[in-house]
């Protein structure tokens, strides 16, 4: 991604090309050469205009039709296909890689904006037209099952060993595997968790709430002495039509002993589910400790009213914990602890695990050195830089329990145990077909268009025997 | 189906038979050429494949489809969320492209207007629609949000609102439905606007001095001359609303995303979701036909409409 | 800052002695009152999201969302402008004029001569072929995103600026038919018959007399048609990469990760691709219809 880099890698694609370019689909791959950020004006115009445009790309591709001999000496490129990175670390891993392997390996970065389904929308494009690039995705979670189903994923068994798996937190060696193969490891982890208040749960009370009716009476007492000191709302919640509070819903149901049954048997109308939904609604409407505007709050909403102080309690992803620990983006930094999410009396909490996961496309030319290429993000020493330098829970429990690691990010002394009670969404190659019905249902319910037992009845017959 | 397009309105159809004729065929088919090429070369293929994968059903993506017959069509009818998406599209191209004919119209009538400041006015025109769609709509529901949304927080310093209980816009479906309308007159009346101010400069001063000359007060001129010598563009500026309204999607999806629930759900998203999100090509390209079929139904009607009105 | 001519205009007309006397000559200073009021209001709509989008790049990430919203940047920072300047926006800026620019001039080059040929000449099967024009234009973008991408991996396309541009030029075919032909009608026929009087060929009139009548249609045709191509966000998201994003995939790109988004970059990154745009179109809107004014006075 050096300026000075993309002519002499251009000019080694349109040699280098020759054997990928006679099976065709390699070439769209090419424009990426002069992905570099800081191209100067006469460069972009002289350069990246014309590849851009497409005129190098006919112009090899010309090239490869008309018998370019074909070498197979220097390196490969590979291209790895991830959502959009702020923090810069995603691209300096890159660039140590490619140092590590100059000459043999070079990876290209295709940013990918950060909306789901605009990834998917794009993977799925890529994939069903059998196009050999990206050779590395990252997938979210809910996605190895339907990717690898139609056959759209390599499967990586023959990589690992099960002593390389077990380096893994259970859910994120598990989670690529479908059928009986394994198509993907977990690169990092989310999970949903309790954000608390440390320095008013300490005011009031003393113990984390585990428990809703635990959290319910602290919250209460908390949002009418503090009501003067800004505190307007006991709990906070994403309720938005996304992903999110479907998760949410299943934490809820999961706290509460219950669970949605296998793939072919899901059910989501019993008395449990709907008494999750339920619960989720009163929140709301009758204990009033969520504000009336849940049903169009994203995580990053609530982050906003906690970080402001407007909540002791907050249900959200790993991402809200360094934003609400940064005193200059939040008011209540140092002040901010993390628990499992609530359960009922007798039962204990699971957060919904969440994350992304690596993969390589079945059509890929390259696997090995794309394989090459994960196991080197998988790797103790880059996923510490990871988890140091982007915030990110490593999918290795030997880095967050790291002393020298913890140091630094202090809430990795909890984040194991609630990663271990952690529960995955079910894995199912319709999963679209599972969670869209259900997103429009549980916001209908916490927007009162629907009773929680209407709502649910109606997605139970459309989910029911989803595989 | 002879009706279809607006500019049909003048379109005579005849047999030519001269040389002189024949030359003149010559010449159209050589200019209609390169754009009957391009189409056929791009837009043939894709709809072509809509509407065979309307008749195919299961597989995953159009891939491993299996034939259906008129299946898909047969769901469409106990498919709720279809009828309720259809319903959204209709209302929502009725007031939004009604609204949209009021206010460009009356935009452009404004700007056309000679005054000091002129520029700012079109200006005003312009800007709503130079914003990419989706961008748009994340900004305005930013300016909406309950909490810190600009809005709400004017109201309060207004002293309309207290800040204890802010207006949830977007999370009912009757107050979400009307933002969507607003947002959409808003974002497009710039494009009727732009036409009509377009046409208006087409009419030449002298017609406007007749009129003036037989004692027209303004309100006449613009009833029966301004506007009846705007009619071929106003007819071509409603029939591209419609097509665009019934197939809004980006608008729709960065704002509501089709929430609170399924309130605001159209067609479009329905469409994305079954083809894009679920895979299914059998169905999604059913509803996609069903809405094209729909948008053609339009255009006919407002040709007879209009062609009836305007040979009284 | 708008409501400046509205003070100034009409303390010019309340000058006038009679202007109690009778209605006519009140008429005029009411009417410039509701004139200015009127711009003023349609500034305020019209402008309103802009307005706020340019307060909120000036706002720290705090400000931003703050509770109540913060209405006036306290501390002012460009800070988000130069978070898009170093993300990638020179690069999708350039991507979406190249994408936006090319297709207009090919949708515009073909369509006038298509819109000419319905408009103006005979021949048989017309009515067939503008249905067969007008119908390809009522399917719907988004179930064609898939066949579209198949077409043009085809050809190897998918990833580059031609991936856009040929379906932009082509999608944008029948609208711009629509228009011109509703902008061509307006022309009487005699002019073409006082062409044809002085000898010239039925492509000669076309070019000099027909074409520069329209020039205000014209131009309004390849505003929508590139405004349109500007903002499109479903094929530019499907069939770029990253070094052919356009603004609108760019903007999501800079400014939304996974679970934030930024609105002080957001805001920037929309003033920065609207304003220019808006005051590159009112200029070249002047110059062309200075420029035809002033033909119209030599002719």
């Amino acid at each position: 991604m050096v300026i000075n880099d993309d002519a002499p890698q251009m000019q080694y694609v349109r040699s280098e090309m020759g054997p990928a370019a006679g099976s065709g689909s390699r070439l769209e791959a090419e424009p990426n050469q002069v992905s570099s950020p800081r191209l100067t004006r006469r460069r972009v115009l002289s350069q990246g205009v014309k590849a851009s445009l497409g005129v190098t790309v006919l112009g090899s591709w010309l090239a490869a039709c008309g018998g370019a001999p074909a070498s197979t000496s220097g390196p490969v490129t590979i291209q790895f296909a991830a959502l959009v990175d702020t923090t810069g670390e995603q691209t300096a891993e890159i660039k140590r890689f490619n140092d590590l392997h100059a000459g043999k390996i070079h990876v290209d970065y295709v940013e990918l904006p950060s909306v789901a389904t605009d990834q998917y929308s794009k993977f799925v494009n890529a994939f069903r037209s059998q196009s050999s690039t990206p050779d590395v995705v990252q997938i979210d979670v809910t996605w190895p099952a339907q990717f690898a189903t139609p056959g759209w994923l390599a499967p990586i068994d023959q990589y690992v060993t099960s002593s390389y798996l077990n380096q893994f937190w259970p859910s994120a060696r598990t989670v690529g595997r479908v059928n009986g193969h394994l198509y993907g490891i977990q690169r990092y982890m989310d999970i949903g968790m309790l954000y608390y208040r440390t320095d008013l749960v300490e005011k009031y009370g003393g113990s984390v709430p585990q428990t809703r009716e635990e959290m319910q009476t602290l919250a209460e007492r908390i949002l009418a002495a503090e009501s003067s000191q800004g505190i307007s709302y006991g709990y906070l919640m994403p309720g938005k039509k996304i992903e999110a509070i479907v998760d949410e819903w299943l934490e809820f149901l999961w706290g509460a002993g219950g669970s949605i049954g296998e793939p072919g048997k899901l059910q989501v109308n019993g008395a449990l589910q709907v008494d999750a939904l339920q619960y989720m609604h009163d929140l709301i409407y009758k204990f009033r400790l969520a504000p009336t505007g849940t049903s169009t709050y994203a995580p990053n909403d609530i982050l906003a009213l906690f970080s402001q102080g407007k909540a002791p309690f907050m249900r959200n992803w790993v991402f809200a914990y360094a934003i609400a620990n940064t005193p200059s983006r939040s008011k209540v930094a140092g002040k901010v602890g993390v628990a499992p999410t609530l359960a009922t009396s007798g039962h204990s909490g699971h957060g919904c695990t969440g994350g992304w996961v690596l993969a390589i496309n079945a059509n890929s030319q390259y696997k090995d050195a794309a394989w090459t290429f994960i196991d080197y993000l998988l790797s103790k020493e880059t996923q510490t830089s990871m988890a140091l330098n982007a915030g990110l829970i490593p999918s290795r429990p030997d880095v967050v329990s790291d002393a020298s690691v913890q140091a630094k990010v202090p809430y990795f002394k909890q984040i194991g145990s609630i990663l271990n009670s952690g529960q995955n969404r079910p894995t199912l190659k319709n999963y679209n077909q599972f969670t869209t019905p259900l997103q429009a249902a549980i916001n209908s319910v916490l927007s009162n268009q629907a009773s929680p037992s209407e709502a649910l009845s109606s997605v139970q017959t459309q989910v029911a025997s989803l595989t | 189906m002879a009706t279809i397009g607006a500019p049909l309105l003048q379109v005579k159809e005849s047999s030519p038979r001269g040389p002189l004729e024949r030359r003149e065929e010559r010449l159209a088919w050589l200019m209609l050429l390169p754009v009957i090429l391009a189409l056929l070369a791009l837009g043939v293929y894709p709809v072509l494949s809509t509407l065979w994968f309307s008749f195919q059903q299961g597989g995953s993506f159009g891939l491993g489809t299996t034939s259906a017959g008129l299946a898909n069509y047969l769901r469409l009818l106990h498919d709720e969320q279809f009828w309720s998406a259809l319903r959204f599209s209709l209302l929502y191209s009725l007031v939004t492209v009604c609204g949209q004919m009021l206010c460009g119209t009356a935009l452009a009538l404004f700007a056309n207007r000679r005054f000091r400041g002129r520029w700012l006015a079109r200006a005003a025109i312009l800007f709503p629609w130079a914003i990419p769609t989706a961008t748009n709509s994340v900004i305005w529901a930013y300016m909406f949000n309950d909490q810190y949304g600009l809005i709400n927080s004017l109201l309060e310093h207004l002293g309309l609102l207290n800040p204890a209980h802010p207006i949830v816009w977007l999370g009912s479906a009757q107050l979400a439905t009307l933002l969507i309308y607003v947002l959409a007159i808003w974002k497009a009346n710039s494009l009727v606007a732009l036409l009509v101010l377009a046409g208006l400069q087409g009419i030449p001063e002298e017609v406007y001095e007749a009129a003036r000359v037989d004692g027209a007060s303004r309100w006449q001129i613009l009833w029966r001359v301004t506007l009846p010598l705007l009619r071929p563009v106003l007819l071509v500026t409603l029939i591209l609303r419609t097509i665009e309204s019934l197939q809004a999607f980006d608008l729709i999806s960065a704002f509501t995303n089709g929430g609170p629930g399924n309130a605001t759900q159209n067609l479009g998203l329905y469409i994305y979701l079954q083809i894009q999100q679920f895979g299914d090509f059998g169905y999604g390209s059913t509803i996609a036909v069903v809405l094209t079929a729909i948008t053609l139904l339009f255009i006919v009607l407002y040709m007879r409409t209009l062609l009836r009105t305007s040979t009284r | 800052m708008a409501l400046a001519p509205t003070t100034t205009a009409p303390a010019t007309e309340s000058s006038r002695p009679t202007a109690r006397s009778r209605a006519p000559l009140l008429k005029p200073l009411t009417r410039q009152t509701l004139l200015y009021l009127a711009l003023a209001v349609i500034i305020v709509v019209q402008f309103l999201p802009l307005i706020w989008a340019l307060l909120t790049s000036l706002m720290t990430p705090q400000e931003t969302t703050s509770i109540p919203a913060t209405l006036w940047p306290a501390h002012p920072t460009l800070s988000s402008y130069i978070e898009a300047l170093q993300g990638d926006i020179g690069r999708y800026y350039l991507n979406s004029i190249i994408a936006s620019l090319v297709s207009t001039l090919v949708t515009m080059v073909l369509a006038t001569l298509a819109a000419y040929a319905f408009a103006r000449l005979r021949f048989r099967w017309k009515r067939l072929a503008l249905l067969f024009v007008v119908s390809l234009s009522l399917f719907p973008p988004f179930s064609q995103v898939i066949p579209l991408y198949m077409m043009l991996q085809g050809v190897h396309l998918i990833g580059t600026l031609l991936a856009l541009i040929i379906p932009y030029s082509v999608f944008g075919l029948p609208m711009a038919i629509l228009m011109l032909m509703a902008f061509l009608q307006e022309v009487p026929f005699e002019y073409e018959e006082a062409a044809a009087l002085d000898g010239m060929s039925r492509l000669g009139a076309f070019v000099r007399v027909v074409l520069p009548m329209i020039i205000p249609g014209l131009f309004t045709t390849a505003v929508i048609v590139f405004v349109g191509d500007w903002n499109e966000y479903l094929f530019a998201l499907n069939y770029t990469t990253t070094a052919t994003y356009t603004l609108p995939v760019g903007i999501v790109i800079l400014s939304q990760t996974e679970f934030t988004t930024n609105f002080g970059v957001l805001s920037a990154a929309m003033v920065m691709s609207v304003v220019p745009l808006v005051a590159l179109i009112l200029l070249l809107e002047r110059r062309i219809v200075s420029g035809l004014t002033a033909g119209g006075l030599k002719g």
